[in-house]
Formats: C-alpha cells, sequence, structure tokens
C-alpha cells in the first residue's frame, strides 16, 4: 500500500537504496544517521516571512529517506506522522487566510483497520527542557525581575535585561513553548519550528557564561510535536513523560544507547541534587508526549486542546511570582518569610535554596 | 493524600507509556539498521545493531550532558 503523496512524503518514495549496494558498510551506515538526523531536524530551516498570513513553505532542501526505512517503519508501528498543510480554521485570524499553517497528519498501514488505537504515543515534543529549579533561581532572572519591579513602580527603571531565562522564555510567537502539567519545567521546542526563531540565540547563550549549553541530538522521526494544531474537537492530549534509564526488558547497555539515540530532548541546565525528587532515581530526561484519545484513522489531522498557552502562561506567572518572592526574602534576610513562603507553597526544595540563599547573605 | 495518589497515578501512567516508547526505540533502530542493508531478521536483536554506535571518548552511557548537534 502506497502513502498517498504529500509535501513530507514525497521524498519517503525517492530510491535512495540502491547507492548502497556499492558504497562500504560504514559509508551506508553514516549516510543513513545523517539522513535521519537531517529529516528530525528540518524544522530548524528558518523563513523570514513567518509573520506573513501564508503558510510558510517547507524547507527546499528536505532530507530524503530510503524506502526500506519508512516501510519497515511502517510495518513495526503501524503509522507514521505526516506534516501538511492544515484542514483546522484558525477563527482567531481576522485575515482572509484562515488556515492553522501547517498540521500533523497520521499515515497508517498494517493495523487491522488501518486505524491508531487510542491510547497510542504518537508523537514527541523535541526540544531544551528547562526545569523548574532553573527558572525560580533568582540569579538567572535578575534582569527580569528588574523590568517587572520597574512596570509595577518599584525600583529603578527597566534597564536591558540580558541574560535572563524568563525573557527569553516569553518571547514565544510562534507558540512552540510547552509547559508541563505537572510543574516540572517548560520545554523549548521553538529551535524545531517551521518559521523559525525569531530570538537570537547565540546572544543568549553568550550572556549565559555559567550555564552549560546543551542541545537535543536526535533521530527521533515521531518527534514533531510542537507542529500539533489546536481544535475543539481533539483526539490527542500531551502528557508529562519522563524517560528512564533503562527499560524492564532491555538491556541496560542497549536501552542507554537507544535512549541517547532518540530521546528528542535535553537539559539546559543538569539537575541539581536539591532540585532532583527522591523518586527520580531511574529518570535520565524530562519530556512531553502526545498520547491518542481517539481512534486516529488513516490520513485523520492530529489536533489537540486549546490549554497550552494557559498553561504556560500560569507557570511562567507563577515562576515570576515566586521569583518576586524569593528575591524579597533575600533582600530582608527574614528567615521567617522565607520559611513562610516556602510552607505556603508546599515547595520544600524552594524552601532549602531559600535557606542556603540566607545562609549564603549572612555569612557574606 | 491527595498528592501521593497523583504521584501514583503519574508513576503508572509513565511505567505503561515507558514499554511503547522501548519498542518505538527499537523499531527506529532496526528501521535504520533495515535501511543500510541488514537483514530483518538480525534487527530482532537489537544488539546486534545498536554495537554498531559507539559513545564518544570520555562519554559515559546515558550521559546527556555531551551531546552536540554535529
Amino acid at each position: 500500500m502506497e502513502l498517498a503523496l504529500s509535501p513530507i512524503t514525497i521524498f519517503f518514495q525517492d530510491p535512495l537504496v540502491e547507492d548502497h549496494f556499492t558504497e562500504s558498510s560504514e559509508h551506508k551506515r553514516n549516510k543513513v544517521r545523517r539522513l535521519v538526523h537531517d529529516w528530525v531536524h528540518f524544522f530548524r530551516t528558518k523563513n523570514s516571512n513567518s509573520n506573513s498570513n501564508k503558510i510558510p513553505p517547507l524547507p527546499p532542501q528536505l532530507p530524503k529517506l530510503p524506502n526500506l526505512y519508512t516501510s519497515h517503519l511502517l510495518d513495526k508501528l503501524g503509522f507514521f506522522l505526516s506534516i501538511e498543510p492544515s484542514k483546522i480554521n484558525n477563527n482567531n485570524n481576522n485575515s482572509n487566510n484562515n488556515s492553522a499553517g501547517h498540521g500533523l497528519f497520521v499515515k497508517t498501514r498494517g493495523l487491522a483497520k488501518n486505524i491508531v488505537e487510542k491510547g497510542t504515543c504518537v508523537g514527541y515534543f523535541p526540544g531544551v527542557f528547562y526545569l523548574k529549579e532553573i527558572l525560580s533561581d533568582v540569579s538567572n532572572n535578575a534582569g527580569f525581575l528588574s523590568s517587572v519591579a520597574s512596570k509595577v513602580g518599584l525600583g529603578a527603571p527597566a534597564r536591558a535585561s540580558k541574560g535572563s531565562i524568563l525573557d527569553y522564555l516569553s518571547d514565544d510567537t510562534e507558540y512552540c513553548i510547552q509547559g508541563r502539567t505537572d510543574g516540572a519545567g517548560i520545554l523549548d521546542c521553538r529551535e524545531f519550528c517551521i518559521g523559525g526563531m525569531t530570538t537570537p540565540t547565540k546572544q543568549f547563550y553568550a550572556n549565559l557564561p555559567n550555564l552549560s549549553k546543551q542541545h537535543a541530538y536526535h533521530r527521533n522521526p515521531l518527534a514533531c510535536g510542537q507542529m500539533v494544531n489546536h481544535s475543539t474537537d481533539p483526539n490527542v492530549v500531551a502528557v508529562a513523560f519522563d524517560f528512564q534509564k533503562s527499560g524492564e526488558e532491555d538491556d541496560g547497555r542497549l536501552s542507554r544507547k537507544l535512549l541517547r539515540a532518540f530521546t528528542p530532548n535535553s537539559y539546559f541546565s543538569k539537575p541539581t541534587l536539591l532540585g532532583r525528587g527522591l523518586d527520580d532515581e531511574g529518570k535520565s530526561m524530562c519530556g512531553v508526549v502526545l498520547i491518542s484519545t481517539k481512534d486516529l484513522q488513516d490520513g485523520e489531522e492530529v489536533s489537540r486542546e486549546r490549554t497550552r498557552k494557559a498553561v504556560v502562561f500560569c507557570s511562567l506567572c507563577c515562576v515570576a511570582l515566586r521569583c518576586v518572592v524569593a528575591r524579597f526574602a533575600h533582600g530582608f534576610g527574614s528567615l521567617r518569610l522565607t520559611v513562610v513562603y516556602a510552607w505556603s507553597y508546599g515547595r520544600f526544595s524552594d524552601l532549602a535554596f531559600l535557606l542556603f540563599l540566607n545562609f549564603h547573605t549572612t555569612c557574606t | 493524600m491527595k498528592q501521593s495518589k497523583l504521584s501514583s497515578q503519574r508513576h503508572e501512567i509513565n511505567s505503561l507509556l515507558q514499554r511503547q516508547v522501548n519498542q518505538q526505540f527499537k523499531a527506529f533502530w532496526c528501521a535504520e539498521g533495515v535501511a543500510v542493508g541488514l537483514s530483518p531478521d538480525n534487527n530482532n536483536n537489537p544488539v546486534a545493531v545498536g554495537s554498531e554506535i559507539d559513545l564518544d571518548e570520555g562519554e559515559e552511557e546515558g550521559d546527556f550532558d555531551n551531546l552536540r548537534v554535529s
């Protein structure tokens, strides 16, 4: 059964496998790895016309995957994801073009009745994960706090807040920042978004010399969850998921290699001992996955509920509020205020952090 | 009490999802092997394919800190 032709699936049909009979095995392996890597990273291509009403064109230099790769994957998984112009109307858009841009579609093959059963993990969100301990760290957000304080009439006029993580994350014109519903942190998918990221990433990282720069390197062909549109009749839901270091039925070494190759996320900064929970022993990475809530038919567009922006906004507001309170507690040096704050929020990791902050203030 | 119940539910969902994710990762791995001409039967043993990728020098297995965009 052939896949329907689409802007993305067209190149599945292109036979590159014939070259493999004449090349060395190592060369062949590297070539396929390179192709898969390019395929999952084609979202990086920048598009300067992202703010226009037209749908941004797909990058012309799409990699071509071998037929054997996709056919084997379809046989094993029974489905694959395709990116095509969305069929969902964007009613909030007042312009003539009401299309929601690109959308994610399910292509099935090999499953009974050609459906993807509900409860299936149909996609992953790629990107850099910001833990809550990084977001709530006052020292990372000094510029953001200064601008907030000046806006409400406190403190000096706002200065350029370079190096603030909250400032960096608040610039989400493409709606590609994903908040975890369990409050573990925020996933930044902007780097993988068609239309590009307007924030000067290199400048941002250059202003944070003390924080390690980590990028996701993955070859996960289903990691395109950031392309899912929203609708009033959703069929998938974003679920917080922790990648484990080793599976139950896997050899440990292999499992770690699989994780390394196909986990589409990376930490912005490693979790500290204070930030790491007691139940996170086997966790290797925080992530977000898409789970189907209905049976998905062949060619059906994947859509989710319109809650993401609210969740991210609330997450950022909570983090900002906690930063402000923590800064006041730090400024006053009041241990009592610190304890009351941590107790009221139920944030005992924050309590430990603030106690350290007060101790540090006292000693210096 | 409510917090612990939510936590246990989250663990349960996570473990259920982990099996699916493991199977999908194996399928990705095997598909790459098939694409380079290996037999699908051999790919049923993922160790045969997995041994072809070596970790970088100084990198521990499962260590995500050294990952870089090539």
